[in-house]
């Protein structure tokens, strides 16, 4: 099945039931994740966490620092009752037994307030610490785990929406053949790694579903060109994406890609000053959203920008950065685009045998195979999988950069495996359009209800190894 | 056609993935704060020299202890271990010790996860009924390879999480040595275990069997979602046909 080639499927079973169903599975399995990592078991969840409970008693936003500092006190006593220990994330195996309490636990609606917190979230906006308030007011009177939970629902609602995003994107993209699109949207919330963060307490899961909501559009826009109204809700997206977490920014690219796709596509006069003021209008709507989210820190925080955190002697170049990677013999590269993309879960402290990873960069290989192939024979179209490909790239290359950046003022190399999920929804587009061109059209359902297999068995193999590793 | 391809796919993934959890061995119950993985080092045992280290029994059924090590020779070299309780010897034996990976090996890319390269758990099974101590030696013979053990510093953990005295070398160092209680079974077996711990630790709001619930309804929803891609692509090939 090829989407250039295949007539659409109409029925009404795939138009009706598969965005439901697919929906539905990512809320379902949204709240499988809830319930299977421990509270805390989120990465920096405590962080997160402590933003919105001192939101939500105060109004404040809590001050930024390196470190995690002065945590409240029903916070300190659960986390170390769920085998946190001083230094942090936990290694050991089981982490906890459950009724196992080191400490005595504060009455119930005391010790929510430190005397001054300090956390690394204070750095972002309280866009998405905002949103969490209402969940955390929902479960006030309960002890700090279920708060906790009542919070994570948030995630899991980001969660679907990101993923009914993603199918509505890869529509466009496989010109409206729902099955390609199922199996792009199902590779996206079974994706083990987007599952966890779209579980747990995280701005991650804002910028996820905020990046889906873009990818959605602006496959519409390389798709059909669009007015500038269109272009106002991309650079609006782009501004809500950096006030969620400051690598949203990058979305930004995107934008002219688009327009330089669609120029490419019709290079007349007309296009080319459409294009301009597309651009000119999702800048200034995303410049406008940005400089709303100053007033908004001014207000709330005393200064124009979150506070940045204590930045260490300045003497690392871009030379230093390459040398650095290269000394590792690249193995960074393996950790952030295999290991940590895909699935190195609860303070990264559970990751698949090296072998899964393995077989996954086999399938990158065999999709871009796929690709060329597609490409070449006109089996794919060119426009929304030049797109995708594209949009892929650059999100990569641009957050490697702000890796660079990081590194040249602080000396520290701060960007996780994690990261990249906002490229997830184009890289999911080429991965199942790769591997849909491999094969002759006749096999192609085959082919993807192979693909939907796949990763359906990544996401039952991440649930066994998080029960083996913390529940043994 | 179709249909009988994906379902024939899907029952092979079940039955894979539970062979996969039905061949790794687990013990029905792993010693709890034995070792902390963040406040940790290593050293080296010399051919010749041993090290002893008392250990708190935490359960009933002590079946195995393991020690964490890390062993660059060739592999398949020998340590004497030798587990004692209140004078009775539970354990007295020559474990052989595969090789693990230097980090900087380029195997390592293959291998990068934090254990499997790097240090590895080697187990000793332990027969008789301990009192609430055990003292685990382990020693090298002359003509072995240095061998790499981990150990908690206790100069740095929290004095609350510490795992228990030093060993009788160094007080500073607690070896890592793992206990381990009931029959070593299939992990499969043990599913009871991680659903009792689960329910304890998951949303208030759902009863104990939600987790099952959940994973059958996430699974029985993708099974009918990868049902629907490939009939209806079966469908549409016939109607071209």
């Amino acid at each position: 099945m090829h989407p250039s080639t295949e007539p659409r499927t109409s029925s009404r079973r795939a138009r009706i039931y598969l965005p439901v169903a697919i929906v539905l599975i990512a809320t379902v399995k949204g709240l499988l994740w809830t319930q299977l990592l421990p509270p805390w078991y989120g990465p920096d969840e405590q962080a997160h966490f402590a933003y919105v409970q001192e939101l939500a008693l105060t109004g404040r936003v809590p001050a930024s620092a390196t470190h995690l500092t002065d945590m409240p006190p029903d916070m300190d006593c659960s986390t170390q009752a769920l085998g946190f220990r001083s230094s942090g994330p936990f290694y050991a195996r089981p982490p906890f037994v459950p009724g196992v309490d080191p400490c005595p636990k504060p009455p119930l609606n005391q010790g929510r307030l430190p005397q001054r917190l300090l956390t690394p979230a204070g750095t972002y906006n309280p866009i998405y610490y905002g949103l969490a308030v209402p969940f955390w007011l929902a479960a006030e009177a309960t002890p700090v785990e279920v708060r906790l939970e009542s919070v994570r629902l948030l995630s899991v609602l980001l969660g679907s929406a990101a993923t009914l995003f993603c199918y509505l994107a890869a529509l466009w993209a496989f010109g409206h053949d729902r099955r390609l699109a199922a199996t792009t949207a199902l590779m996206f919330t079974l994706q083990p790694m987007l599952s966890q963060q779209t579980a747990v307490v995280t701005n991650d899961a804002l910028v996820l579903a905020i990046s889906g909501a873009f990818a959605w559009l602006w496959m519409r826009t390389v798709i059909r060109p669009t007015g500038i109204a269109w272009m106002a809700v991309l650079g609006g997206l782009v501004g809500l994406a950096l006030l969620a977490k400051h690598h949203g920014a990058l979305l930004a690219l995107l934008i002219p890609l688009g327009l330089l796709l669609q120029v490419l596509a019709s290079p007349r006069a007309r296009t080319v000053v459409r294009a301009a003021a597309g651009l000119l209008v999702a800048a200034s709507v995303a410049a406008a959203i940005a400089v709303a989210g100053v007033g908004i820190d001014l207000l709330l925080h005393g200064s124009p920008l979150a506070a940045t955190p204590p930045l260490a002697a300045a003497h690392h170049g871009w030379h230093d950065y390459l040398h650095v990677m290269e000394a590792d013999s690249y193995r960074r590269l393996y950790l952030l685009l295999l290991q940590g993309f895909w699935g190195s879960f609860a303070w990264s402290s559970i990751a698949f045998p090296a072998v899964v990873y393995m077989a996954i960069a086999g399938v990158y290989t065999l999709a871009i195979v796929g690709l060329v192939v597609g490409l070449g024979s006109n089996k794919l179209r060119r426009e929304p999988i030049v797109a995708a490909v594209t949009a892929t790239a650059l999100i990569v290359v641009g957050i490697f950069a702000m890796d660079a950046v990081e590194f040249k003022l602080t000396g520290g190399l701060v960007i996780q495996g994690r990261t990249f999920l906002i490229a997830l929804t184009p890289l999911a587009i080429v991965l199942t359009g790769g591997l849909a061109s491999l094969v002759p059209s006749r096999l192609g359902g085959a082919a993807a209800a192979a693909v939907c297999v796949a990763v359906l068995a990544l996401q039952l193999f991440s649930w066994m190894l998080i029960a083996d590793a913390i529940y043994a | 056609m179709m249909r009988f391809v994906t379902v024939t796919a899907i029952i092979a993934l079940v039955v894979a993935l539970a062979s996969v959890a039905f061949r790794h061995p687990e013990p029905q119950l792993l010693g709890f704060n034995e070792f902390s993985y963040t406040d940790s080092g290593q050293s080296s045992l010399l051919p010749g020299t041993s090290v002893t280290q008392r250990v708190n029994v935490q359960a009933p059924n002590l079946s195995r202890i393991a020690f964490l090590y890390s062993y660059q020779g060739l592999g398949g070299d020998l340590a004497h271990v030798t587990v004692r309780s209140s004078g009775a010897l539970l354990a007295d034996t020559d474990v052989v010790l595969p090789a693990t990976l230097r980090p900087k090996e380029p195997i390592a890319w293959w291998e990068a996860n934090f254990w499997d390269s790097h240090a590895r758990f080697r187990e000793v099974p332990v027969k008789g009924d301990p009192g609430p101590q055990i003292e685990v030696t382990i020693s090298l013979p002359t003509s072995s390879q240095p061998l790499t053990l981990w150990w908690t510093d206790l100069t740095k953990v929290d004095p609350a999480f510490a795992p228990g005295a030093g060993s009788q070398e160094d007080p500073n160092k607690y070896l890592a040595i793992r206990t381990e209680y009931g029959p070593v079974q299939p992990a499969l077996l043990k599913a009871p275990t991680f659903l009792d711990r689960l329910a304890q630790t998951g949303l208030p709001w759902l009863p104990a069997p939600a987790i099952a619930v959940l994973a059958m309804l996430t699974l029985s929803l993708t099974v009918w979602v990868t049902w629907l891609v490939a009939s209806s692509a079966s469908r549409e090939n016939g109607q071209r046909g």
